[in-house]
C-alpha cells in the first residue's frame, strides 16, 4: 500500500510537468498559493495538494494568454471565489429542495 | 496533410504588424482558453490559435511561414512542403521539447518541435521525463469520513505512444483518512504512469467527491439535518429520534417550534482529528395529506377558537 499524502514538496512540484522552479517562486509571491511554511527556505517549502491545478492554471494562464502576475493573480482569486460561491449555491439549492415544494398555478 | 493559413486561423491580413498580429491573438485566447472557456471545442481553437501566434509572432518563422505560404496554398488539402525544405530555424534544434506534441502535424513538418518550445516555456522538459499524473474521482460517503478508511481504487494507466506501453488497469489499496473533505486531492507517490528513460514514475492524485447525502447537508465540518415535524408536535413539544451520522440520538422540541427553527447539536458532526462539527436540526412542520373526519372537525375548532393571525406583517405594512 502505498502512502497517502496531501502535500509536494517544492522540488516535487518543480519536477511536476516540468514547471520551472522561478515560476513556482513567482506564485508564491503573488499570493496565488501559499506553502503550508512559508517562513522556511524555498527548497523545504511544502504545498497543499489542492493547490496544484490552480498553479498549473496560473502558469497557463500567465504563458498562453501573455498576462502578468498581478492580473493572473486576480483572475485566479476571482475563480477561486465563483468556485467557493458556486459550491455554496448547490449546497443552498439541496437544502432548499427540502423545503420547498415549487407548485406552479 | 493540409495546409493551415495561420493569418486567417487568427482573423488578420498577411500584411498586418506584430502588434495587430498580437492584439488578435489575445481576444481569441482570451475567447478559446481552456481556462476561461468550459466548451468542448474551445481546447482545440485554442490550440489552433496558439500555433498561429507561436509561428506569427516571431520574425524568422514568419518568414518561413510566408514563403511556404505562397507555395502551398493553392493546395488547401493535400500539402507537402518543398522536396528539401529546411525553414532557416529547423537547424537549431534545442533540447526542450515536449513529448506530447500539442502542435499539428502541419506545423511539426515546417518547423520540427523547436518552435513549440517556447510556447511551452515554463514547462521544461529533460531527456529522461518523468511519467504523467494521473488524477481519478474517489466517491466517498459521509459516514465513512468520521474514521480512517481502506478503499480499493481501480484505475486505467492510459496508453503511451512514446514508450510504446498499452493502456492497463490497475487496482490499488488506499488508505483514507480520517476527515477528508469534498475537494481535497489525495497524493500517492509513483503510482501515475510510468517514467521515460529512467525517469521517475508519475503520481496518482484521488480527487476526493464526497457523494451527497439523502438526510445531511454538510458545510463545512458541520451537517444539517431536516426533521419534519406534525402541526400538533411543533405546537405541544415532543421527544423525537433523530438520525445522526454515528447512530440515532433523541432530542426534545419545545413547545411553539417554527419551521425553519435551527436546533445545534454540539459535536455530532464531521470529525477531523483535531476538530469536531456540529450537527444542527431545522424544523420543518409538514401537513398530513388527508385529515379524517375527526381531525378535520377538531382543526375547525381550533380555527374558531384561536386568535391567531399568520399574516399579521401583511396588513401592518398596508395600513
Amino acid at each position: 500500500m502505498s502512502e497517502t499524502l496531501f502535500s509536494i514538496s517544492f522540488d516535487e512540484l518543480c519536477e511536476l510537468e516540468g514547471i520551472e522552479s522561478h515560476y513556482v517562486v513567482q506564485v508564491v509571491e503573488y499570493g496565488i498559493v501559499m506553502p503550508f511554511n512559508k517562513k522556511a527556505n524555498q527548497e523545504s517549502w511544502l504545498f497543499d495538494t489542492k493547490g496544484i491545478p490552480w498553479i498549473q492554471k496560473a502558469l497557463r494562464l500567465h504563458l498562453d494568454l501573455e498576462i502578468d502576475w498581478v492580473a493572473v493573480a486576480m483572475v485566479i482569486d476571482l475563480m477561486q471565489q465563483k468556485q467557493a460561491l458556486q459550491s455554496e449555491n448547490e449546497a443552498f439549492q439541496r437544502q432548499i429542495e427540502r423545503f420547498v415544494k415549487i407548485e406552479t398555478r | 496533410m493540409e495546409f493551415k493559413d495561420y493569418y486567417k486561423i487568427l482573423g488578420v491580413e498577411p500584411d498586418s504588424d506584430v502588434k495587430a498580429i498580437k492584439t488578435a491573438y489575445r481576444k481569441l485566447a482570451r475567447k478559446y482558453h481552456p481556462d476561461m472557456n468550459p466548451d468542448k471545442g474551445a481546447e482545440e481553437k485554442f490550440k489552433e490559435v496558439a500555433e498561429a501566434y507561436q509561428v506569427l509572432k516571431n520574425e524568422q518563422t514568419r518568414a518561413d511561414f510566408d514563403e511556404l505560404r505562397k507555395y502551398g496554398s493553392q493546395s488547401q488539402a493535400g500539402f507537402q512542403p518543398p522536396p528539401g525544405w529546411k525553414g532557416s530555424t529547423s537547424s537549431s534544434r534545442q533540447s526542450e521539447q515536449r513529448h506530447d506534441g500539442d502542435f499539428s502535424d502541419f506545423f511539426n513538418s515546417i518547423f520540427g518541435e523547436q518552435g513549440q518550445s517556447s510556447h511551452q516555456q515554463g514547462f521544461h522538459q529533460s531527456r529522461s521525463t518523468r511519467g504523467q499524473d494521473i488524477e481519478v474521482e474517489l466517491p466517498v460517503f459521509l459516514e465513512e469520513t468520521l474514521k480512517e478508511n481502506l478503499k480499493t481504487v481501480e484505475f486505467v494507466i492510459p496508453a503511451d505512444p512514446v514508450s510504446q506501453t498499452h493502456a492497463s488497469k490497475k487496482h490499488l489499496k488506499v488508505k483514507v483518512p480520517q476527515g477528508v473533505m469534498d475537494g481535497e486531492r489525495i497524493r500517492l507517490k509513483g503510482q501515475g504512469r510510468p517514467g521515460f528513460n529512467g525517469g521517475a514514475a508519475g503520481d496518482l492524485y484521488l480527487h476526493i467527491r464526497v457523494v451527497p447525502h439523502p438526510l445531511f447537508d454538510v458545510s463545512g465540518h458541520d451537517v444539517t439535518i431536516t426533521v419534519p415535524l406534525a402541526p400538533w408536535e411543533a405546537a405541544l413539544g415532543a421527544k423525537i429520534t433523530v438520525p445522526t451520522l454515528e447512530g440515532k440520538i433523541s432530542l426534545t422540541i419545545p413547545a411553539n417550534t417554527q419551521s425553519g427553527h435551527k436546533m445545534r447539536l454540539k459535536g455530532k458532526g464531521l470529525k477531523t482529528k483535531t476538530l469536531t462539527g456540529d450537527m444542527y436540526a431545522v424544523v420543518k412542520v409538514v401537513m398530513p395529506t388527508e385529515a379524517s373526519e375527526e381531525g378535520k372537525r377538531m382543526w375547525k375548532e381550533l380555527a374558531a377558537s384561536e386568535a391567531f393571525e399568520p399574516r399579521k406583517e401583511w396588513s401592518d405594512k398596508n395600513e
